[in-house]
């Protein structure tokens, strides 16, 4: 195929002096705001658009673009300095990663992470290069059926996630599937659990929870402690992975790029659920699954190239088809049609140069993002050393400002403080937060799919076994449900 | 040590106290003289990147230059945009805080939540774009035509299954006024908007889907989707798509528009300056072209006739909400 003329005409479109600078500028930009805890990708790129009226389509998606995958690579930052997710797709993140900076493994996770970013934001711009038009077309056999059987196994991963009993994982998982009934029903646009209140009808935003449950309450807990002044008080041991943390990360990255691509293609699958399962796999291969959440470097390495090929997926579906997936494409979108590009199919056809080009940027800015992210390690390491009574106050500014910038809505930051306190109870008593974020996702999207489903099928249940995408997800979702406990019954006969 | 400490504190306060009420009456003062004297906020309900807020931010600048000040846009989502609507609705009608708004907020909001969206609350300034819904089917369809499919329905009432998004978005009506007009049972599946609408027909889930177009022109073009009928208006880009009042259900006719609107009890010299500036800037060529990129149409109408507008699509919706209860 003339694969290799397309990527040499895309590299000598991305390579133009101003392409280039609105890579960097892009990649820069969006490093800064993943750091930065609740300023989202999407903020950020709401606040640029009406700047890229003003400049020419290619160079704008580039730099959007940019923004999009840089802060893919910063949101780690703050997940794993001070385990508040620097967007939503950095939760799983904060589980090993914040356990490995009060190691003083702060280094090693920070490279892992940006390593495994590049490597995934790679092999997906390579796929998208091969495969994107074919993939899309695969991707569209996802109907609802196929999306409940695909949460479903979300919903399995709650099983991997628990820490310490199973029974308080279900339950958080449970809360969390009850907070995500909050808002409008999908079907009869009946308001649910909303009090009156109408911030409430749209649901509960995703920030502030997320914010609240890790973030506050990580300052909660802290406080309670008088004698510690920073965060990790030793010697800060190695600013990259070593040759061991390599061998430990090569298989999760490589598992983790795969999945996140694939899962990433399918509209409305987004890049956070994708992270839970990344992690759950990786707890599930690991041959020491009970270290998983105090800081093993797995943890991290898997979710955070899962989030950077996800995001990467996304573009797939707008670019062959035009469909927004998430609101960040919605945006892309916009972007694309104020320039008078309409993305769909005959994009690649009709504006090669933006295809080509933006694609080829995508490679280009990748390895940017290594070169910058690399030198900063040694100084975000640094703010670790932050006195307490300084890093304090930000983190809940910060949190505060990012909750208030999802929607401009002062009801959010009431939230952000009642899941602040909520979330510091839960630890208090050891709940663990993540299933009940997984839950909380998960819960509308599979309420949804499932309701469609059966309105598709006239209530009958059947639809579920005569899809073959369908069956094959339950039955691995079975298999992995009950693959423990044969296992376990299998030792205790070899035993006796 | 400690009084001084203390005396320190409420000096600070006294003189930020003083200051506050001296800047504050500078500005009340000011804003008596003449119309914009500060920036205005045209506040879109809804989080950046939807077509309402596209609208907005192709208009800001014009709007901004022909007001003689800036016209910030801010989204303050929440609530299926209830929560914008309010609070411009409870700000001070000066003129300094103005919303954006589509017509299935107002139109459905004053159903779903009558507490909060009532049509008294609102200075309707005008409205300045418009797009119609269409019916879509996929490419390997046997639907050539909306007579294809409406005598298909009418075979097998309740076979078939399309989606016009959920409950709270125009393309649902649209959906639901040609099911009814047209005296035919198509099963609803809710989508939460129009992506996922176009994902479940691309990928053969759904027979039919109704989306608006600014959604679709891509995959029009391609050939991938194929349109049988525009809900309101002939669209210049595809002459070829029958409208339904050309089908023979004028009644059923439902686009979406989209339009600018403050607080009630707005001085009447502020709306006309408001209302003049806005119209320069959204009858402005480039401005009209930027919008017809987008896939919205220029489709103006100001004061009055809007009101009418309004209340004539209420009317609309109120039939298709009594039969679904």
């Amino acid at each position: 195929m003339d694969f290799a003329q397309n990527l040499v005409y895309g590299f000598s479109v991305a390579i133009s002096p101003v392409n280039i600078f609105f890579c960097f500028l892009g990649a820069l930009l969006g490093t800064l705001i993943g750091v930065l805890p609740g300023l989202g990708p999407a903020a950020a790129i709401a606040l640029l658009l009406p700047v890229t009226f003003k400049i020419p389509a290619t160079a704008s998606i580039i730099m959007l673009a940019g923004i999009l995958y840089g802060a893919m690579y910063g949101g780690s930052t703050t997940s794993i300095l001070v385990n508040i997710p620097g967007e939503s797709a950095s939760v799983v993140t904060c589980f090993d990663g914040y356990q490995m900076s009060k190691k003083g493994r702060a280094g090693p996770a920070l490279g892992i992470a940006a390593f495994g970013s590049f490597i995934a934001g790679t092999f997906s711009t390579i796929m998208i290069m091969l495969l994107a038009p074919l993939l899309v077309r695969a991707a569209l056999k996802f109907g609802p059926p196929e999306f409940v059987g695909l949460m479903l196994l979300g919903l399995t991963m709650v099983a991997f996630l628990s820490e310490e009993s199973l029974l308080v994982a279900l339950m958080m998982t449970l809360i969390g599937l009850l907070l995500g009934t909050i808002g409008i029903d999908p079907v009869v646009g009946n308001q649910r659990f909303t009090f009156g209140i109408l911030s409430l009808m749209t649901g509960i935003e995703i920030i502030p929870l997320v914010m609240g449950i890790f973030g506050i309450s990580e300052v909660l807990m802290n406080l309670e402690q008088t004698q510690e002044f920073e965060i990790f008080k030793g010697k800060i041991k190695g600013l990259l992975p070593t040759r061991t943390d390599w061998q430990d990360s090569a298989k999760p990255i490589a598992r983790g790029t795969v999945i996140g691509f694939f899962l990433g293609i399918i509209p409305g699958v987004g890049a956070i659920i994708p992270t839970f399962i990344s992690y759950a796999l990786e707890k599930r291969l690991s041959k020491h699954p009970d270290k998983f959440g105090t800081g093993v470097i797995e943890g991290v390495a898997g979710p955070e190239s899962t989030n950077n090929s996800a995001s990467m997926g996304g573009f797939i579906p707008l670019l062959t088809l035009g469909l927004p997936t998430t609101g960040i494409m919605a945006m892309f979108l916009g972007a694309l049609v104020i320039h008078g590009v309409q993305p769909g199919p005959l994009l690649v056809k009709q504006h090669p140069d933006l295809f080509w080009g933006v694609i080829a940027s995508m490679y280009i800015g990748n390895f940017m993002l290594l070169i910058l992210n690399l030198p900063l390690i040694g100084i975000w390491v640094q703010f670790l050393r932050i006195p307490y009574w300084i890093l304090f106050p930000s983190i809940i500014l910060f949190c505060l400002v990012g909750s208030y910038s999802v929607n401009g809505n002062y009801v959010d930051i009431i939230l952000l403080m009642i899941f602040g306190g909520v979330g510091y109870l839960m630890r208090k008593a050891k709940f663990p937060g993540g299933p009940l974020i997984l839950g909380f996702i998960l819960g509308p999207m599979i309420e949804e799919a499932l309701r469609q489903t059966l309105i598709l099928s006239d209530g009958e249940f059947a639809i579920f076994f005569s899809r073959p995408i369908c069956l094959s997800l339950i039955v691995i979702n079975l298999l992995l449900l009950l693959s423990t406990p044969i296992k376990e019954l299998l030792l205790k006969r070899i035993m006796t | 040590m400690k009084t001084r400490k203390l005396l320190k504190v409420i000096w600070i306060v006294g003189i930020t106290f003083i200051l506050n009420r001296v800047i504050n009456i500078a500005i009340a003062n000011s804003a008596e003289q003449t119309f914009p004297n500060r920036n205005i906020a045209l506040v879109v309900p809804f989080p950046p990147g939807g077509l309402v807020d596209l609208a907005g931010r192709i208009l800001a600048e014009e709007f901004s230059k022909n007001l003689g000040t800036s016209v910030i846009i801010i989204n303050k989502s929440g609530g299926g945009g209830a929560v914008g609507w309010r609070e411009v609705m409870q700000s001070k009608p000066d003129g300094y805080m103005l919303a954006l708004i589509p017509n299935s907020l107002i139109l459905i909001g004053s159903h779903q939540s009558p507490d909060v969206i009532q049509f008294s609350d609102a200075t309707f300034i005008a409205r300045f774009v418009s797009t119609p819904n269409l019916l879509l089917v996929r490419k390997e369809s046997p639907f050539k035509t909306f007579e294809d499919l409406i005598n298909a329905a009418k075979k097998n009432p309740g076979k078939l299954a399309g989606s016009g998004g959920a409950v709270t978005f125009g393309g649902y009506f649209t959906f639901q006024l040609i099911c009814q007009e047209a005296g035919v049972n198509i099963r609803h599946v809710p989508m939460q908007g129009g992506a996922p609408t176009i994902t479940a027909l691309l990928g053969g889930h759904l027979d039919v889907g109704v989306v608006a177009t600014n959604a679709v022109v891509g995959l029009l073009k391609a050939g991938d989707l194929r349109a049988l009928v525009s809900s309101s208006v002939k669209l210049p880009e595809f002459p070829d798509i029958p409208t339904i009042a050309e089908k023979g259900y004028p009644n059923a006719a439902f686009g979406l528009w989209v339009g600018i609107v403050g607080p009630k009890g707005m001085d009447k010299s502020v709306v006309d300056k408001i209302s003049k500036a806005f119209e320069k800037s959204v009858r402005n060529p480039a401005v009209i072209n930027k919008f017809a990129e987008t896939g919205l149409q220029f489709d103006y109408l100001r004061g009055q006739e809007f009101v009418k507008e309004i209340i004539r699509d209420t009317a609309k919706i109120g039939k298709v909400i009594e039969k679904s209860k």
